[in-house]
């Protein structure tokens, strides 16, 4: 009698739990669902033909016309636009991997004049976006004539990058114990060696994050490439999608192969680097 | 703009994410896929799923086939609601960010305290009322300042989406700047958007910063 209601109450709870649980499974399937289905619908339109694109709105095109990708990269011109999206992002990750390193480094260990203010003026760099600037920079480049060059363009994304990545570095190496260095340096090492063989090795997993993080800001910038880049032989991915639109507005499916030979590589990386991404987040604003 | 169903929507996914459920990981990897793409690629595919004339309506064929097709609409060509076709599709790329930043939030707070609650008695809605939510305030506050300062830069997606400024009704500061630099060339008009725009969003920043500070004492 009295173990009764309190096996009734447990299965109750039971089921009532698995179907909260249940609930909660098709809430977060729903989203999820909603987040792939415009990259399946990219991807699978890619491989249509361009009648068949809107006649056909089903996820799997039938046949597949891998030729378009074939396509989109040579006469599409997205080969070459890949290449300068990739040495663009290779060149400003390098850049900043180099100066934030060596300047975080140095804010943290090196006592020298004016060192809390110039690490001021560059924090405070960071809080002026490029949206409120770029009109100034626009005619800075243009009297240096770096517009239109990849120089100018990869020295714009450096100092995008750089403030936020030398405040996680020199977070990270104020925390480092100075015992490593102290023994280095009794073992006759160099300040650029203690850089190059303590500090840097131990930064790995920091570096990481900044390595993610500027790389995917680099390959998905719009509005620098817009006003740095007049020349179509030098422009990056994302302009150029831009200029193949005005150009083939009606040929959709190389559209959409252009448009997934811009997001595989990133959705690849991320896929790879998820985990540093969301440590990336948590140390930035956890 | 997109700030309220945003957020609302990432706290809603972080706080399911946040209890013990299998493909916990899955769902975060999936939920992040829309921001680490680029504007230029979500603006175009989304114009492309949602417009009539040039795309392939697909959204206007679905409200179709689940018989609501008097809903059918031209969202993108329609100056009424052009504006909340954009909100819309930025909330689909943005709610990611909150998302993982509520969910690092919601895993800071100790289970013991759950646990207590439970042992005093507390139901479900009396712990999340007055466990979860005051303890992660502050993280709102973060997320709905950096969600406004997101929003307020974002015109790489409306130039996917639609081609640019419509008539004014999809106008943002940025394209506004970008025209009148370089639709017109007047530079120092330009310059002097620029750098209002840019006393906004600082302020808008610095407020976010003293905000973090106090989060953290």
């Amino acid at each position: 009698m009295s173990g009764a209601p309190s096996i009734r109450s447990n299965g109750y709870y039971k089921a009532k739990r698995a179907a909260s649980n249940a609930a909660i499974h098709l809430f977060l399937i729903g989203v999820a669902l909603t987040c792939l289905y415009p990259l399946l619908w990219m991807v699978s339109s890619s491989l249509k033909t361009p009648s068949a694109i809107f006649a056909d709105i089903s996820l799997i095109p039938h046949p597949a016309h891998f030729e378009n990708y074939i396509h989109a990269w040579r006469s599409g011109g997205f080969g070459r636009y890949f290449l300068n999206s990739i040495f663009y992002t290779v060149s400003v990750v390098v850049g900043i991997l180099v100066v934030a390193s060596l300047a975080a480094y140095a804010f943290s260990r090196f006592r020298f004049r004016g060192r809390t203010v110039l690490f001021i003026v560059f924090m405070a760099a960071m809080m002026i976006p490029i949206p409120g600037n770029f009109v100034a920079l626009f005619v800075l480049l243009n009297k240096l004539h770096l517009r239109n060059t990849p120089l100018g363009y990869i020295l714009c994304m450096i100092n995008v990058g750089l403030p936020m990545s030398l405040f996680l570095l020199k977070t990270f190496f104020d925390m480092m114990p100075r015992e490593l260095e102290d023994a280095a340096r009794i073992d006759g090492c160099s300040k650029i060696g203690m850089w190059r063989h303590v500090a840097l090795p131990l930064a790995r997993p920091v570096l990481a994050v900044v390595v993610v993080f500027n790389a995917l800001n680099v390959w998905n910038e719009y509005l620098l490439a817009l006003i740095v880049f007049d020349d179509k032989n030098l422009m990056p991915l994302q302009r150029a999608l831009m200029v193949f639109r005005g150009e083939f507005l009606t040929h959709y499916p190389l559209l959409m192969a252009g448009l997934t030979i811009t997001a595989l590589p990133i959705i690849i990386v991320y896929l790879l680097m998820h985990k540093h991404i969301v440590k990336g987040v948590t140390a930035v604003f956890g | 703009m997109a700030l309220t169903l945003q957020n609302i929507l990432a706290f809603l996914l972080a706080l399911a994410c946040d209890r013990e459920i299998r493909m916990k990981n899955f769902y975060c990897l999936i939920f992040f896929i829309p921001v680490v793409l680029s504007e230029i690629v979500v603006g175009m595919t989304a114009r492309f799923l949602i417009n009539d004339f040039d795309g392939a309506n697909v959204v206007n064929r679905m409200l179709g086939s689940l018989g609501v097709s008097h809903l059918a609409h031209p969202w993108l060509s329609d100056p009424r609601t052009a504006l909340t076709t954009v909100a819309l599709v930025h909330c689909w790329k943005g709610f990611g960010w909150g998302f993982l930043i509520f969910l690092a939030g919601l895993q800071t707070i100790p289970r013991e305290l759950y646990e207590a609650a439970r042992v005093d008695g507390a139901g479900a809605w009396e712990t999340f009322r007055k466990i979860t939510l005051p303890l992660i305030m502050p993280v709102m506050g973060l997320v709905a300042i950096l969600t406004v300062l997101g929003t307020m830069q974002i015109f790489a997606l409306i130039i996917g989406l639609v081609g640019g400024e419509f008539a004014g009704h999809t106008s943002v500061p940025v394209l506004r700047i970008l025209a009148s630099m370089q639709g017109s060339s007047r530079f120092g008009y330009a310059c002097a958007q620029g750098i209002t725009f840019g006393m906004v969003l600082i302020a808008v920043s610095f407020f976010q910063y003293r905000l973090s500070a106090r989060a953290k004492v």
